[in-house]
């Protein structure tokens, strides 16, 4: 810890952040998710808007609700509830995210935390593997320790991640505000924000794992590959575990089985998410960190 | 000194000789089962230029590489201006490297990356990007601040590298083949630099281009399959013998060479290749020995296509390297 050095951490991060975007994975990142967030939101949005206009095109049908009073009137039937519970994998949870906070930005922020571990490789593969390919890396090493190359780049991603994802949430409720105008704005504006929380805490574990990868691996494609096959994995194996009574157990063991707790009812089981994804984060930064210093670079 | 875990302590992180700007201690490096590096030990005078030659494969890259703490030795140490480098970071700014094939940032311009090296160098940004421009001066590409990196010819791309390891004044610095795949007026052009800028630094390179390594050197190590073979002064090493390079403009003889091997002020005949060969000579009256040798090349009707007094580096090289002309074919 006496290599660590702030000043160059600072650095390597800011350039770090300024160099991915205009090498391009950045901004694949970015537009990957934002896009991903539209996506999501116009899945929800466009078949009752079609449903509606079909309704005021009929004869002597017309319709008394708008296209966001009909997504609400849905969102607060029992099935999405159930539906949600299900997901959530909490009794209680689709009550309070459907009906206590505007039910479609809850129901498209449960859909990205599902994705969002897989968009993050995009962003968090080629921390290193890159440059250490073409041993551009090898400029930096002579001034820095390892241990400030590895942070600064961390720190970077981090940054970039969380630029991403206020962007993407900043969008997704100004889309639902004006494109539907059925929320009360500070009540959409309140859970947009837990949202971020929710979305960078769980970017934080992936970005740490894959920096570790990103480390120990020399070729880009290979990184990206190994990341998205390490992030899905676990999930796939869960899924398919769903049909075993422990499955909620051994979904604990993975950053993913957390990541609905930041937007639980409970404010203890939003701490005790938060923690955990830190400690995970914390882990994969330790190992990754571990396995950088001691490689041949 | 095993390096299992380097970053423990401080107490490793000074040492070497006072009197050097680099002292490599016992140095074993292995990939797997095979040694690339097997105990090498010596001391770079400080305000020298010192040469690394061997044969491709002896570990000069691997050696260069854990100087610079790219890759780790399995055992002993590497103090640059008395610290470990281990803890590179408190060499900051007096310690820079070219590296061999280390490629910029393909999309990023020249500018921007020279000065984040200038700021992780500890000077501030503004300070850092006049660290910069002046370098890239230096190398006479100031037109190329603005460009991507992608946008370089590899010779650009060499000078480029060439004024990273210059920014900021460096005491010590490390070339590792830093003329390689440049075209001759771009090669003679990074000579001209490095001799130019060497003044009052430590500058150590690697080459394959021997003569190039005669000219610019003061000192020079020979590595051989892992191993120190040969270190000394260039002066030492290719004065120390009395040689004279004899090239001829056909092939010479079998019989030529057992003539002049006959001559009582020829101790050794040495070929290089099939239209030269060095003469060992006695250390006695250069005029007679010369004479004695026109004589019998006159003898054989053999005009020369040149006679150099002094050892070559090449030769040098070649015998203690095992090369063809390793003494051993000597007729």
């Amino acid at each position: 810890m006496k290599q660590l050095n702030f000043k160059h951490i600072r650095i390597i991060a800011k350039y770090h952040m300024r160099f991915s975007l205009r090498n391009g994975s950045g901004i694949v990142f970015l537009l990957l998710t934002l896009t991903t967030a539209l996506i999501v939101a116009s899945m929800f949005i466009a078949p009752v808007e079609s449903m509606v206009d079909g309704l005021n095109d009929m004869d002597g049908m017309e319709t008394q609700m708008t296209a966001g009073e009909m997504i609400n009137e849905i969102g607060q039937s029992e099935e999405a509830e159930s539906a949600v519970d299900w997901l959530v994998g909490a009794d209680s949870e689709g009550k309070f995210l459907l009906r206590d906070k505007p039910a479609l930005l809850s129901c498209i922020m449960l859909i990205i935390l599902m994705l969002l571990p897989y968009l993050v490789s995009f962003g968090a593969f080629n921390q290193f593997s890159g440059d250490i390919a073409n041993r551009g890396l090898r400029f930096i090493l002579l001034r820095s320790e390892r241990i400030n190359i590895y942070l600064g780049r961390f720190v970077g991603t981090v940054f970039f991640c969380l630029i991403t994802v206020v962007m993407s949430l900043v969008l997704l409720v100004l889309y639902i505000q004006f494109k539907l105008g059925v929320y009360q704005g500070i009540d959409l504006w309140v859970w947009g924000l837990q949202g971020i929380v929710a979305f960078f805490l769980l970017c934080l574990p992936f970005v740490a794992l894959c920096s570790w990868i990103s480390g120990s691996i020399d070729s880009p494609f290979g990184s990206l590959t190994l990341c998205l096959l390490t992030v899905g994995f676990p999930g796939l194996l869960l899924m398919m575990m769903n049909i075993y009574a422990k499955k909620d157990f051994f979904d604990k063991f993975w950053p993913t089985g957390w990541k609905y707790g930041i937007l639980n009812s409970n404010f203890g089981t939003v701490a005790l998410s938060a923690f955990i994804l830190l400690a995970f984060t914390a882990f994969f930064l330790f190992i990754g960190l571990r396995s950088f210093q001691k490689r041949d670079l | 000194m095993t390096n299992n875990n380097p970053y423990e302590t401080s107490e490793s992180s000074i040492g070497g000789s006072p009197d050097s700007a680099v002292s490599v201690q016992n140095i074993t490096k292995n990939y797997g089962k095979q040694t690339v590096l097997d105990n090498v030990s010596f001391e770079i005078p400080k305000n020298s230029i010192f040469g690394i030659i061997g044969p491709n494969g002896a570990g000069k890259t691997t050696l260069f590489s854990i100087a610079a703490g790219f890759l780790k030795a399995n055992s002993g140490s590497i103090h640059v201006l008395g610290i470990n480098v281990e803890h590179v970071s408190k060499l900051m700014g007096r310690f820079s490297m070219l590296p061999q094939d280390a490629e910029f940032q393909a999309g990023i311009p020249v500018l921007e990356q020279l000065t984040m090296f200038a700021e992780l160098n500890g000077m501030d940004k503004v300070e850092a990007r006049k660290a910069a421009l002046e370098a890239l001066k230096i190398v006479g590409l100031e037109e190329v601040a603005k460009k991507a990196a992608r946008t370089l010819s590899h010779g650009m791309s060499k000078r480029v590298a060439l004024c990273q390891a210059f920014i900021g004044n460096p005491e010590v610095i490390l070339l590792d083949e830093p003329t390689a795949g440049l075209d001759p007026d771009n090669a003679r052009n990074v000579r001209d630099l490095i001799r130019e800028y060497s003044k009052n630094k430590t500058v150590i390179i690697s080459s394959h281009n021997l003569k190039e390594i005669q000219n610019i050197c003061h000192n020079v190590a020979i590595l051989d399959k892992g191993k120190l073979v040969e270190n000394s002064s260039m002066d030492n090493l290719v004065a120390s013998r009395n040689v004279i390079r004899v090239e001829l403009n056909e092939d010479a003889s079998a019989e030529v060479q057992a003539a002049l091997l006959a001559l009582d002020c020829v101790i050794e005949v040495i070929s290089t290749d099939s239209q030269s060969f060095d003469l060992v000579t006695q250390n006695t009256g250069r005029k007679e020995t010369l004479k004695a040798i026109y004589g019998v090349m006159g003898e054989h009707d053999i005009y020369p296509k040149s006679i150099q007094e002094g050892e070559s580096l090449e030769s040098r090289f070649l015998q203690v390297t095992g090369g063809k002309s390793d003494g051993s074919s000597s007729s």
